[in-house]
């Protein structure tokens, strides 16, 4: 079990190179284990920070019937966090009446590769009875509204909750912590407000900020969304990296 | 309500009303705290809890907005706001803290309503939240982080052509931490504030006068301290508990007068605990009397938008703020100490003069540069400084100079967002020159990017 959780380490805090003793005396060295020990105090908000790249809360362009999405960068590479993000529009924006916002109903799953592999491994030999396990996924309602030619509001509602459950078959130590489990369950309900701007044909730029009620946790985004590339930015104002940079790829329909 | 506007009225008239006046305002003042406070007790009610009013709020929002064209709403004019500001940088102080990354957030919705030719009114919620960096506010710790929610319901109603009677009411949730690692809601200065007010603008051939009457009731929940119980009285020790409530009631006018704006503020801020201490031991052992905790505080600012040329536009201001408080302090030389070694009266009385030159420099239809200067000059009436020690300088008072220097480009990137880049160059410099626990001398640098999109 410490295999799985050097793996998940290594890739999440890409610290799985870096062994030797002068190095941690260096300030870069320094600052890793800076952030592998805050990681350590509070994995579970890290984790459902990654798990928020992977939620796609963006409404579904005016003239498509849904998106399909993955998110690429920081989740499946580097993380092996295999993801999937389903967005469907159920009531086109003015469908009945003109006061009648777009409705959009989303959907994801993911899970992290690198322990289903692990599990598989050494489900043989082990013997205990919970396989470990590392998923998460969100549901959501997302309301939208054109207020100009290239501007739309959007609001709604979601769900998220990501989880791990990782017993070590010997203790992690780093530094003055110990762990000999990983068992994190993570859910928040959020509240999100956004704009949508239309730059040009198949471009379009959003920005939102979202709320997370049970935690006051602050999320946000902003991102530029080409015909099937997104690049952007999530924020997290007290997360343990502030900023992620990630890359998405999208399908419309 | 009459009985306020009279005796501000008169206050204003006669200096020598004063003290009467803020006995009387007091009296006002107590009866709306009661409601405040009732009205945050239904706020923190288990049945409604502070955390489901953004949903509320929220909700609300979208039923209005779905709707609109439903009976009665169906003559309504709806226009949706949002705005949203990001701000990331990097903060480098000389001291007072590590050079750290700073994040600011803002996010604005909200909906104006015109249901009258006469009457809109308009509802928001802000959400912002301030991160760690450089801060201009004396007390301010650069490690300081703040997460704001205001919910505010404004009715504006045109009662002639040129007159307009505007209510407000407002509520705000601050939530304050010093370190990532703490849990938010547990801040000693967290606060809830509700209030509201009332105000009125009218408008003349050459020049636009209003005023506005507001009042606010703040309540710090967490608030306590331990070590000053301990050190007030060795008998009966005060509960520090409660001690930060207090009650604001302002009086502002202002004018506009072509392209001058001028303002006047009157501010009453009485504490509901917290009692004035003395130089002497009182009968239950503390150095508390029995008079309550009072600050006045007299505003004054001056601004003028002037038009250069086609692509400088200069906006000069000036601004005066007076403190007048009767609180004393008691100085103990360490924290176990319970004999005071020095009594400083009026220790909270100041007078602050800000001068501000921000120039703008529109260089194309897309870009802009903006020079802005600030000079913030802060002095104590009977304060006296301290040294690194922690002695106070016999017959020198306290003043704190603190200069900002901004200048950055801007680029409308789209006709709804913009793009800014930024350096400020921050430089304070005190007499004070105790510094354990905050910087009051130092330099320190702050280069960003600013995102924002509006509608």
């Amino acid at each position: 079990m410490k295999k799985i959780f050097l793996v998940i380490a290594s890739t999440i805090l890409l610290t799985g190179l870096l062994y030797s003793d002068e190095f941690y005396n260096t300030p870069i060295g320094k600052e890793i284990v800076n952030l592998g020990l805050r990681f350590l105090d509070n994995p579970g908000d890290f984790l459902f920070n990654l798990h928020t790249d992977n939620v796609d809360f963006t409404p579904v362009i005016k003239e498509r019937h849904g998106t399909i999405r993955t998110n690429f960068y920081p989740t499946i590479f580097p993380a092996t966090w295999a993801n999937i993000n389903v967005k469907v529009k159920t009531i086109s924006d003015g469908a009945f009446a003109k006061w009648v916002p777009q409705v959009d109903i989303l959907a994801q799953y993911g899970r992290m590769l690198a322990v289903d592999v692990a599990s598989e491994m050494m489900s043989k030999e082990s013997t205990e009875t919970v396989k470990p396990s590392f998923q998460d996924y969100c549901i959501g309602i997302i309301f939208t509204k054109s207020v100009e030619e290239n501007t739309r509001l959007y609001a709604g509602f979601n769900y998220s909750n990501a989880f791990i459950n990782v017993k070590f078959e010997k203790a992690i130590e780093f530094g003055a912590f110990k762990m000999s489990e990983l068992d994190i369950a993570v859910a928040d309900y959020f509240i999100v407000t956004g704009i949508e701007n239309q730059l040009r044909k198949d471009k379009y730029v959003v920005a939102h900020l979202g709320y997370g009620i049970k935690q006051g946790k602050i999320v946000s985004r902003i991102a530029w969304y080409h015909k099937h590339l997104e690049l952007g930015f999530n924020i997290y104002p007290e997360g343990l990296f502030v900023v992620h940079p990630f890359m998405a790829w999208h399908w419309y329909f | 309500m009459a009985l306020v506007f009279l005796t501000i009225k008169n206050s204003k008239l006669k200096m020598k009303k004063i003290e009467i006046t803020n006995e009387k305002l007091t009296l006002v003042v107590g009866r709306f705290s009661s409601l405040a406070v009732k009205s945050l007790k239904f706020f923190h009610s288990s049945a409604y809890p502070l955390t489901r009013l953004p949903a509320f709020f929220l909700l609300t929002v979208l039923f209005l907005i779905s709707t609109s064209n439903f009976s009665l709403l169906t003559a309504f004019n709806l226009a949706p706001y949002y705005d949203f500001q990001f701000t990331e940088g990097v903060s480098i102080p000389s001291k007072g803290g590590d050079p750290t990354f700073t994040i600011n957030l803002l996010n604005d919705i909200g909906l104006i309503v015109k249901s009258h030719e006469k009457h809109s009114t308009i509802g928001f919620f802000e959400l912002k939240y301030l991160g760690p960096g450089l801060k201009t506010q004396e007390g301010e710790r650069f490690t300081d982080r703040y997460l704001d929610y205001l919910y505010l319901l404004r009715h504006n109603w045109k009662i002639k052509e040129k007159l307009t009677l505007r209510a407000q009411f407002d509520y705000m949730k601050e939530n304050r931490r010093t370190g990532a690692n703490e849990a938010w809601g547990y801040g000693l200065y967290d606060y809830n504030r509700i209030g509201g007010l009332v105000g009125v603008e009218k408008e003349f051939e050459k020049f636009k006068l209003g005023g506005s009457i507001d009042y606010h009731y703040l309540e710090f929940p967490n608030y306590t301290d331990l070590l000053k119980e301990f050190q007030a009285g060795t008998g009966e020790a005060e509960s520090e508990a409660g001690k930060q409530n207090h009650n604001i009631i302002q009086v502002r006018g202002d004018l506009v007068y072509g392209l001058n704006k001028f303002n006047v503020g009157f501010a009453l801020q009485s504490y509901t605990k917290q009692k004035v201490i003395t130089d002497t031991v009182q009968s239950d052992g503390s150095y508390y009397s029995d008079t309550l905790q009072k600050d006045i505080i007299i505003s004054l600012t001056a601004e003028r938008t002037q038009k250069v040329s086609n692509r400088i536009v200069f906006v000069p201001s000036i601004s005066f703020k007076m403190r007048d408080s009767n609180q004393n302090y008691q100085h103990f030389e360490s924290a176990g100490s319970t004999s005071p070694v020095s009594y400083q009266s009026n220790y909270y009385d100041y007078s602050e003069v800000i001068f501000s030159l921000p120039v703008n420099f529109s260089l194309s239809k897309k870009w802009d540069f903006v020079f802005s200067p600030e000079f913030d000059y802060k002095f104590y009436s009977d304060r006296q400084p301290r040294d690194a020690s922690n002695q106070f300088i016999e017959g020198e008072k306290q003043n704190i100079m603190l200069t900002l220097l901004t200048l950055g480009f801007t680029k409308k990137a789209t006709e709804v967002s913009s793009l800014s880049i930024f350096y400020t160059y921050q430089v304070q410099s005190s007499n004070m020159k105790f510094e354990k626990y905050l910087p009051y001398n130092y330099d320190g640098h702050f280069i960003g990017l600013k995102y924002a999109i509006t509608y």
